[in-house]
């Protein structure tokens, strides 16, 4: 059963990088567009136009019930919890939450940090899991950071990104929240090159395992949502908004 | 006692702060934007830690405090200007005024309420870029757990250093209203804009009160 899962998964990966390929020659045909668009380039208010790539959002109507559901379900569900978890539980307790599931990820970085060319990055990150997974006990600590050895976010969606494979339209995911083609590759990739694919192997414990990090990140954060959103006129946009920002920054 | 004692003393330190900023003294410009952010929070750190202001009963008044300790540093046309993109231009000087005033409530609403969050957090400097009349400060607000960016832009006005810009965690504040006023006024024009920030601003205040 679990092994048909995974073939099935497999397959869904292949496909989707086909739908990448594709995908990045269009948007490059879209740049190529919309660059007779741009007549302005050089007055002050240049430095804020919105590239036009980040804005590709055809499912705009499904993506802004998708936002309100998720919107909700934070709002009512994630950070009550998280504020009770917080109430129930010592900062170290839940600091060393983080610390694990930052570790069990390295592996992830690290392979795509090679797959990069990063390779400084690569060497760092592969001493801060040996580090942290012995002296840090099994990631509970984080003696890296400590010793000046920080952590380099660097995911499959980068890696697509560092090869120039187009962002594909914007997506919202239940539960899972903003996202693009591209991010929903590169999730499928860290998903099979993550360590804990082959320790949790029933996907019921996994979405139980996803469920525990967000509670446990969230209370760290609580309010924050909220505040972000409090100055906005149109959260959904907002929220689009931050992603694509985030994007521009992922091959860096 | 002790408490009138210590708002005499914030008020000292206020009036210094005031002082070192008027040109006679040392103009900003030789300071530099660093220096002259760093110092405006830490004016802004001796409101958050203000006993006097504290608890939930004076949040009003709390945040007033901030938001003019902090707008006091903000070239607030410049950023009410950027954020609304080149519309600005089809703007008279009575509309440009009203919109940068409906802006800086706007962002009074949210900025303000997330300074007012601060916990105690160490904010470190990380880096002072400067071109020309345009710096751009990076700090890092450091919790127990997770250390968030704040970038600072700022253009040079007169002889001081003023914000037009912060990132926060990468995310422009400029950039993201840009982006939900463009499709506002794609579709319902200024004035549509400008009734959308007026509800949401009066939204804002129902709350408060009610």
């Amino acid at each position: 059963m679990l092994l048909i899962s995974r073939n099935y998964l497999i397959i869904t990966a292949l496909s989707i990088s086909f739908i990448l390929v594709g995908m990045s020659i269009n948007s490059e045909l879209c740049l190529a567009a919309s660059d007779t668009e741009v007549a302005y380039v050089d007055d002050e208010f240049a430095e804020y136009d919105e590239p036009i790539a980040v804005i590709n959002d055809p499912l705009e109507g499904i993506n802004r019930s998708l936002f309100k559901f998720n919107h909700n379900l934070h709002t009512w569900l994630v950070e009550p919890t998280a504020k009770a978890y917080r109430k129930v539980t010592p900062s170290m307790f839940r600091t060393g939450i983080v610390n694990i599931f930052d570790n069990i990820l390295e592996p992830t970085r690290f392979l795509n940090s090679l797959l990069q060319g990063r390779f400084v990055e690569a060497r760092e990150t592969f001493l801060r899991f040996l580090l942290n997974s012995t002296v840090g006990v099994c990631g509970l600590m984080d003696p890296s950071t400590y010793d000046g050895r920080e952590l380099h976010e660097r995911r499959f969606a980068s890696t697509l990104a560092y090869y120039g494979v187009g962002s594909g339209p914007y997506l919202v995911i239940p539960l899972f929240g903003s996202t693009n083609l591209r991010g929903v590759g590169g999730l499928v990739g860290d998903t099979v090159a993550s360590p804990s694919w082959y320790i949790f192997s029933d996907p019921l414990v996994v979405v139980v395992v996803k469920a525990s990090k967000t509670i446990n990140h969230t209370s760290f954060r609580l309010g924050e949502y909220e505040k972000m959103l409090s100055g906005a006129l149109d959260p959904y946009i907002a929220v689009r908004n931050a992603f694509a920002q985030h994007q521009l920054q992922l091959t860096e | 006692m002790k408490y009138y004692g210590r708002s005499i003393l914030v008020g000292f330190l206020l009036l210094i702060f005031c002082l070192s900023f008027s040109p006679a003294y040392l103009s900003a410009a030789e300071i530099g934007p660093e220096l002259q952010l760093k110092s405006s929070i830490d004016t802004l750190l001796l409101v958050l830690r203000d006993e006097n202001l504290k608890g939930s009963e004076k949040i009003q008044l709390r945040r007033e405090r901030i938001a003019d300790v902090v707008f006091m540093q903000f070239n607030m046309q410049r950023m009410a200007k950027l954020s609304l993109g080149r519309g600005w231009r089809d703007l008279d000087t009575a509309q440009r005024d009203h919109f940068v005033e409906i802006f800086r409530k706007l962002l009074a609403k949210s900025y303000v309420a997330t300074i007012d969050g601060y916990a105690g957090e160490k904010i470190s400097y990380v880096k002072e870029i400067v071109k020309g009349d345009k710096a751009e400060v990076r700090t890092v607000v450091i919790g127990s757990s997770n250390e968030i960016p704040l970038h600072y832009k700022l253009k040079l006005k007169g002889e001081r250093w003023l914000i037009y810009d912060v990132i926060i965690e990468n995310v422009s504040l400029v950039r993201n209203y840009r982006s939900q006023f463009i499709p506002i006024m794609k579709k319902s024009g200024y004035t549509g804009l400008v009734k959308q920030i007026e509800k949401k601003i009066a939204l804002a205040e129902a709350k408060k009160n009610g």
